[in-house]
């Protein structure tokens, strides 16, 4: 190369490398410095998830309680020995405390003053009646003779609680009934030795409650619990070998979840960088196209990494999984350069090379880009991520063999594969004559006769479970736990909102009216809300008119009563007097807020939410059975309702995620259109359908392979189809324009093609091991529609074997 | 809360077992272990026990002490019946699963005492197991202070951990082969006696009681 001829000064070159070096350092210093603060990966699998409830505050709701719920940890320490299972639960609790990563560990309770209860509700006592009592009074129709024998089984009743109140307060244990009705521990627990303990058989289960230091998702917060988990765990198997913890808890899922996709970060793209290199290497024979290779598919990656994070702020782990089966796919452009590169005469140009394999892959990054923007169409958290790294990805690597490579491949050539190019040509002549030219339509004929019956055996899957996957060892335990504590699932329940406190109130009194009303299969067999804690004002006002009319009415017959049945008669002056002096406000959320034995029960109360710049207020309402039977039911119930909406947050992904494959499917008709179109616009009518051809047998074969195997498409299957499409489409583009280019050596281009599909394949190919449903589905047909593309793609090359312009 | 003490206690003390020998032997006192013990097996030797009732509360809120008359079935395995006759008749039945107030024909009441079946049952539960499902909870919650013999003893139990002296002041108990006598002392004054009479052992129950308790 002369200076002469070159139309790039040497400093324009080093300009050009300077400017590609300071953005790849911008970018990889961006990317080093977000690793090093606060881990930016997403962890909490839940965040996979769209969000589903069209009402803001129900949406919201589900956060908040998610959070609530996050930072506590369970573990459940069980044995058969009894005295085993309590002592190691106490060790456990002691080495997890001693550890410092939890901000809480409670084994043993602490002293508690049951009389807390009491004393909050006692000032409020005349505005709250049980539903009992309340339809007691209500119902009486001969007063003082009926509170004369209420007064009686009440001064006699051999059987109260540790919620008893003095006689003097409450003569006719309205309170004390209310008290006894609070839902405190609805649950299989006892207390034994201060601790909570379950019995199952001959098993014992021992409680062991924590709360984390930070949030369940941050990885600081988790190692710290897994090292101290460990700990714990070794130390009780050498102590008390016949007891075994089973733990349950976000931060388990979401370390398990942040260890398997490192681990497959790792594998993927360790293997398919190796695999690329070596197909390189052997392609190529040149380390030095082998680095530019590499250096242009780093550029997209990181790249792609330092813009997702910008944008997104959190990097989901399945954003870095499919990232780094993004390296197939990125280093592409690079190989076709290389391809013209070698194919070039003596006196090589960089940038003519550049020109002259620019149209073949801007057609492939146009329509790639057309098939990761649909994918950003679905309103998935995680398939916008990955549409969006993938995106930047392959602009960058494009732009990287666009700009940079030609600066920094100013030599030409030296002697290469002659003999592969001369082989692969022969190969490609043949197999172009078996299904090419005018074999092509009985070739399309064949497979679509073939297809059919497999299309008409494809089934669908829609589970939420296709995006969470959780660790089944964990599950395992976590079912355990819940069976123990006697809890059922919370992931059901109804939000309940209104535009102040008070209706909220009302609406969830009302809405536990109408479960209670259910009955048979129906039923929801009791139900945790707000409002069995604090009634509502007009509750509350409610009950107090009915004492003030059915009891206080005439204050001389009540005291005549009292006095018969034994009462002090100052006690009784005091009692009626505490009635008749200025009412009290009523009992405030707010109030019962700030007693400390409401905490376990605060996430009931969502309390103030902005959504849409309105501010409202809301409860959540827990119904303790949900089954197949009786959610039709509460659906309808919370229909009917204002403000009451039913969260069944797995239901409602799996329906989305079936409405969305439907979808789907016209979204890759009107791609394959567009795709059809753009190659008609650029190869003319017959040139335009043929290279289309592959891409559309492509995804007939993958989708009818589908069905031969027995494998339900779900809308994974069907979003990685756009991929197929918008990658699959380049191979016959790429040959296309191959046998369009000057002097181009086709034995060179489909070298090319097939060095490039085998990268892909390879990467997504590993994307096929992912323990992730939604991804495994991803890599699998990709996979597979990729194959088929790459072996079909000679058909969309010319008829007449070469064409000149 | 004296009255659900008082069952709680009953069927722990008529329900003595093994493991109150295992307990006492941490008490100090050679002569109270020894008799603690006694009294323990002795009781344990029962399988069930039927009895009438003297109950006499004295409360601060009342002018006079209320007396409550009946009879009480045990049954070491099952629970307790506890049938009031006057003032007026009553029926309860305390069992493991709660306790729960019948009417003359067995079945439950659920809604005429409107006292929340559900609340009591949970209390039930927390109190046995505040007191302990077994014998060796009760002396770990109370200082134990026995005096008398074998045929005739007393018993002093006095709280010693400050959750239950919140409640509860002590508890006096007398007794031979049965128990004969029960005080509950609160910690608000209110005194609560009961006096046994007519005790006699029973190794089986008439099927209706069966029924009751939930024996097969």
């Amino acid at each position: 190369m002369t200076p002469g001829r070159s139309r790039l000064t040497t400093t324009t070159l080093w300009r050009i490398r300077a400017v590609w070096f300071a953005l790849a350092l911008v970018a990889v210093l961006y990317c080093v410095h977000r690793f090093s603060g606060p881990s930016p990966l997403e962890t909490n699998l839940l965040a996979l998830l769209p969000a589903t409830e069209a009402n803001p505050v129900a949406e919201k709701a589900v956060d908040q309680l998610a959070n609530a719920l996050g930072d506590r940890t369970v573990f459940l320490v069980s044995s058969r020995d009894a005295d085993h299972a309590k002592a190691a639960a106490r060790r456990l609790g002691a080495v997890l405390r001693k550890s410092g990563a939890f901000a809480s560990v409670t084994a043993e309770l602490p002293p508690f003053d049951i009389t807390q209860i009491e004393a909050l509700y006692m000032p409020y006592r005349f505005g709250l009646l049980t539903r009992d009592d309340r339809d007691a009074l209500a119902g009486s129709s001969d007063g003082a003779a009926s509170l004369r024998d209420r007064l009686m089984r009440r001064i006699y009743d051999p059987v109260r609680g540790p919620l008893a109140v003095q006689l003097a307060a409450d003569p006719f244990g309205w309170l004390e009934h209310w008290l006894s009705g609070l839902p405190l521990a609805t649950s299989n627990l006892d207390v034994e030795d201060n601790m909570l303990v379950a019995r199952r058989g001959d098993i014992t289960s021992v409680l062991v409650v924590t709360t984390l230091r930070g949030s369940a998702y941050e990885s600081r917060v988790q190692r710290a619990v897994m090292s101290a988990v460990s700990q714990a765990e070794a130390s009780l198997q050498s102590a008390w070998p016949d007891a075994y913890v089973a733990r349950a808890g976000a931060v388990f899922y979401a370390e398990s979840a942040r260890r398997a996709s490192e681990r497959e970060v790792h594998l993927i793209g360790i293997a398919s960088a190796c695999g690329i290199a070596l197909l390189m290497l052997w392609v190529f024979r040149s380390p030095r196209l082998l680095l530019l290779g590499f250096v242009s598919t780093a550029l997209g990656i990181v790249g792609a990494l330092a813009v997702t994070m910008a944008v997104f702020g959190k990097l989901h782990l399945l954003t870095l999984v499919f990232g780094a089966s993004l390296i197939g796919e990125a280093v592409d452009y690079s190989i076709q350069y290389f391809v013209v590169y070698l194919g070039a005469p003596r006196d090589w140009d960089a940038n003519d090379g550049a020109r002259s394999v620019r149209p073949a892959l801007s057609v492939a990054l146009a329509t790639s880009l057309l098939g990761y923007a649909i994918l950003a169409w679905a309103p998935f958290p995680a398939l916008k991520q990955i549409a969006c790294f993938a995106m930047t990805g392959i602009c960058v690597a494009f732009a990287s063999v666009m700009w940079l490579l030609p600066a920094l491949l100013a030599n030409g050539p030296k002697p290469t594969q002659r003999r592969l190019f001369a082989r692969a040509a022969a190969l490609l002549a043949h197999w172009q004559r078996a299904i090419g030219a005018k074999r092509a339509w009985t070739v399309s004929l064949v497979l679509f006769a073939l297809c059919v019956p497999g299309w008409l055996l494809l089934a669908s899957d829609d589970n939420i479970h296709l995006l969470i996957h959780r660790d089944p060892a964990l599950v395992a335990q976590e079912n355990q736990v819940r069976d123990a504590v006697g809890i059922d699932n919370a992931a059901q329940f109804f939000v309940v909102q209104g535009a102040s406190e008070e209706i909220v109130l009302e609406r969830a009194e009302a809405l536990g009216a109408k479960l209670d009303a259910l009955s048979g299969d129906e039923s929801v067999g009791g139900w945790q809300s707000v409002t069995q804690f604090v009634p509502s004002a007009r509750r509350q006002a409610q009950d107090h008119a009915l004492l003030a009319q059915r009891v206080f009415a005439d204050p001389v017959a009540l005291r005549a009563t009292l006095l018969q049945a034994g009462f002090r008669d100052e006690i009784v002056g005091a009692w009626i007097d505490s009635f008749t002096q200025a009412t009290p406000p009523p009992l405030t959320v707010e109030r019962w807020l700030a007693a400390r034995w409401s905490k376990p029960f605060s996430h009931l109360w969502l309390g103030a939410i902005e959504a849409n710049g309105q501010r409202s207020y809301a409860a959540i309402v827990m119904p303790r059975r949900v089954s197949p039977q009786n959610l039709p039911a509460l659906f309808a119930t919370a229909h009917a309702m204002e403000g009451v909406a039913f969260v069944d947050k797995a239901a409602s992904v799996s329906k989305l995620f079936g409405a969305y494959r439907i979808d789907s499917g016209m979204w890759l008709g009107g791609a394959l259109l567009l795709v059809l179109m753009l190659m008609i616009a650029r190869y003319r009518l017959c040139g335009g359908i043929a290279t289309t051809l592959p891409v559309l047998l492509a995804i007939g074969v993958t989708l009818a392979a589908f069905g031969y195997a027995h494998v339900p498409l779900n809308l994974f299957n069907c979003l990685a189809l756009m991929l197929v499409l918008g990658v699959g489409a380049n191979y016959a583009v790429f040959l296309r324009e191959g046998c369009r280019r000057d002097g181009a050596d086709l034995g060179a281009v489909w070298t090319g093609v097939l060095l490039s599909a085998a990268t892909t394949l390879l990467s997504f190919g590993m994307l096929s091991m992912s323990a992730t449903p939604a991804l495994k589905s991803f890599g699998a047909t990709l996979t597979l529609g990729i194959l088929v593309a790459v072996l079909l793609a000679p058909m969309g090359m010319p008829t007449v074997g070469r064409k000149h312009a | 809360m004296g009255a659900l003490i008082r069952a709680a206690l009953l069927a722990l003390l008529f329900a003595a077992n093994a493991d109150v020998h295992a307990a006492a032997q941490s008490q100090r006192g050679n002569d109270n272990q020894a008799l603690v013990s006694q009294v323990s097996s002795r009781l344990a030797l029962m399988k069930g026990v039927r009895a009438q009732f003297v109950q006499t509360q004295t409360l601060a809120a009342m002018k006079e002490p209320l007396v409550s008359k009946g009879t009480l079935v045990f049954l070491r395995d099952r629970g307790v019946i506890w049938r009031m006759e006057t003032p007026y008749a009553a029926t309860f039945v305390i069992t493991d699963s709660g306790v729960t107030e019948v009417d003359a024909s067995g079945k439950s009441i659920r809604s005429a005492g409107s006292r929340g079946v559900r609340g009591v049952a949970q209390v039930s539960k927390m109190m046995r197991a505040m007191l302990g499902g077994d014998l060796s909870a009760l002396y770990s919650q109370f200082e134990v202070d026995a005096q008398g013999t074998a045929s005739d003893w007393t018993l002093d139990l006095k709280p010693n951990q400050p959750q239950l002296a919140q409640a509860i002041r002590g508890l006096h108990m007398t007794g031979g082969a049965f128990v004969r006598s029960l005080r509950i002392d609160l910690a608000n004054g209110d005194v609560t006696r009961l006096e046994f009479t007519k005790i006699e052992a029973v190794d089986d129950l008439p099927p209706a009681e069966r029924t009751l308790l939930g024996a097969p």
